[in-house]
């Protein structure tokens, strides 16, 4: 394992060179200046608290969202995302420091904010029998729309995301990804200008999570200004412009490297995978991943790589590539000598075992 | 008025409907169980100049109207959590007073309905006359413990919330509203002063009957309005800087 290890370190540090660093270094204060247009930048936090129920979740926060980007909070459950983003959209006032948002203070000016910022939860509001459409329009309703317009956007959206015939339908029976395509209709009901985006519910796979995110970046670049949340750092890393980290209530701009610790080796495949070939380094380059459901299929062009042949052996033997991380050095050096992976792997580490049905053979 | 409040309004006036038998009939049915009890009594004493079944009455309804307004809002706070409109409203565009009159009517209105189903059964009893009572102290008690209930519903954990809302509360409150001030001592009749079920029912007894020795002088209906008012702001202090909810 720890030659695995050196080579993956290796294979990082020369990819870390050759790639633009996100985000700001941690402490780093956002520039308090407006953006290139003159106008206020839509998330401006400089030294901010957020506190729910009195108890303080999030401290000196400091970071800038400018106009037009992705970013993503990355964090675990309890982490402080979605009071974080409820107070990006108003819906929570601050409990402290200076927090503008479009230039404004949510303590004076939240009515005018909320105009401005939607706020998109991990589940809609729950209304038995009320189809999507009547979900739209009463989101039109609240925030002063009148029919006729509201109905414009709707049809606007509808057509974006494929829900056209879906608006009879109650949210709780659409496949997963139009939900979450109904749940971003909803949203942009409002024509924000920001959208603040809590996690995907939980048991989303790698597939649809992705659609989700491709979507959030289609909305990027049509100007739009989004903060997303998310327990993937490998996701962040690769859809967002700006990657935050929450943990133990303070804020990071986290690197690579750190977020390959989180996330293990599935991070660190999918981040040097998912580049551009012309930032990979050489041997790495020739692999072409596919992603099928919830297992990440390599076929490697370059037989020669061990880090490759690690991969496929995993995968060949019926494994999930989620399956594997980066601690079970056992497996994987079993797996770089060339043995078959033990069939009685121990529940509750890997949690998974070999051939699964339906996976690769 | 911004047309999400109608919008929002309809939703609310829904839950509280839906929530009938929650907010309005465990108090009503209370309240009738207690006057039940004292009309049987074999020989009812006079108390305050009225008889006991009168005097209950006014009381109970009084009671009846504040609970039912209390639970109401409760149960309306609950499912608007529960069902994820709370954070679509307060994302929403929508005025802190909006959002007040659309949360507080339906509730009072359902507090003030099971004021009415007490009076109106209770009007049946033999020997008991009663007429429509004035609203103004059922609409005082029921406005003040609305006020009560914002902070309540926030800051007590749930599993403090439903034995609060069912034991503790009712006892509290029709504990206040039965009995007559003589029977307090000095200590507790002061703090009865400031218990507005208690001062409900005085002021529907003087209406029954102008010789009641009832506490119900002017300026003490105008201590209660101020400290009805004194509780709302409390609670918007409350959310706005404990909960960091937003209030405008």
């Amino acid at each position: 394992m720890g030659g695995l290890q050196e080579r993956l370190g290796r294979l990082l540090d020369r990819w870390k060179a050759r790639l633009p660093r996100k985000g700001r270094p941690a402490g780093a204060g956002p520039s308090p200046g407006p953006d290139r247009a003159g106008e206020a930048h839509p998330v401006l936090v400089v030294g901010g608290r957020v506190a729910r129920r009195g108890r303080t979740l999030l401290s000196d926060l400091q970071f800038l969202v400018p106009r037009g980007r992705l970013a993503a909070l990355v964090g675990e459950e309890g982490s402080g995302k979605t009071a974080l983003l409820e107070t990006l959209s108003g819906v929570r006032l601050p409990a402290g420091g200076r927090i503008l948002l479009f230039g404004l203070d949510p303590a004076v000016s939240s009515r005018e904010i909320r105009r401005r910022a939607a706020f998109l939860p991990s589940t809609l509001p729950r209304r038995p029998g009320w189809p999507l459409k009547r979900h739209l329009f009463h989101q039109g309703a609240l925030c002063g729309l009148s029919r006729e317009e509201t109905e414009k956007r709707i049809r606007r959206l509808t057509l974006r995301f494929g829900l056209e015939g879906r608006l009879s339908l109650e949210i709780p029976s659409l496949p997963p990804l139009f939900r979450a395509f109904a749940g971003l209709t909803w949203a942009l009901v409002r024509n924000p200008l920001l959208l603040c985006v809590d996690e995907p519910p939980l048991g989303w796979n790698r597939a649809l999570r992705r659609a989700f995110w491709r979507e959030l970046a289609g909305l990027r670049d049509q100007g739009l200004t989004l903060v997303a949340a998310t327990r993937h750092p490998s996701e962040a890393w690769r859809f967002a412009d700006e990657v935050m980290a929450l943990e133990g209530g303070k804020l990071t701009f986290p690197g690579p490297d750190e977020m390959i610790q989180k996330g293990g080796l599935v991070s660190a495949l999918e981040i040097l995978l998912d580049k551009p070939p012309a930032i990979l380094p050489p041997e790495l380059a020739a692999f072409r991943p596919e992603i099928d459901g919830r297992t990440l299929r390599i076929r490697l062009s370059d037989p020669g790589s061990q880090l490759g042949d690690v991969v496929e052996a995993v995968l060949q033997a019926g494994f999930h590539i989620e399956d594997l991380g980066i601690l079970d050095s056992d497996w994987v050096e079993e797996a770089l000598r060339g043995e078959s992976p033990h069939p009685a792997r121990p529940a509750g580490k890997a949690g998974k075992g070999p051939g699964r049905p339906g996976g690769p053979q | 008025m911004n047309p999400g409040i109608p919008a929002h309004l309809k939703e609310t006036t829904q839950i509280v409907l839906e929530g009938a038998a929650e907010t309005i009939l465990p108090p009503a049915v209370l309240s009738l169980c207690v006057l039940a009890l004292a009309a049987s009594h074999p020989a009812p004493p006079s108390l305050e100049g009225l008889t006991l079944p009168a005097w209950l009455t006014a009381g109970l309804a009084a009671a009846a109207a504040s609970y039912g307004a209390f639970s109401a809002l409760l149960h309306l706070m609950e499912q608007m959590e529960v069902r994820g409109i709370l954070r679509e409203v307060l994302a929403a565009p929508l005025g802190g007073g909006g959002l007040a009159l659309a949360w507080l009517l339906p509730s009072t209105l359902a507090g003030f309905a099971a004021g009415l189903v007490v009076l109106g059964l209770g009007g049946r009893i033999t020997g008991l006359e009663t007429t429509l009572p004035p609203l103004a102290p059922l609409l005082l008690s029921a406005a003040f413990f609305a006020g009560l209930a914002l902070p309540a519903w926030l800051f007590l954990p749930q599993n403090w919330g439903t034995p609060f809302r069912l034991y503790i509360l009712p006892l509290l409150v029709l504990g206040g509203a039965l009995a007559p001030a003589e029977a307090w001592s000095s200590t507790a009749r002061g703090l009865l002063l400031l218990d507005p079920a208690y001062q409900g029912a005085a002021a529907l007894r003087g209406f029954l009957s102008p010789a009641t020795r009832g506490i119900q002088p002017v300026w003490l209906l105008g201590i209660l309005l101020a400290l009805s008012a004194g509780f709302w702001s409390f609670s918007l202090d409350l959310c706005r800087r404990g909960l960091g909810l937003r209030t405008r």
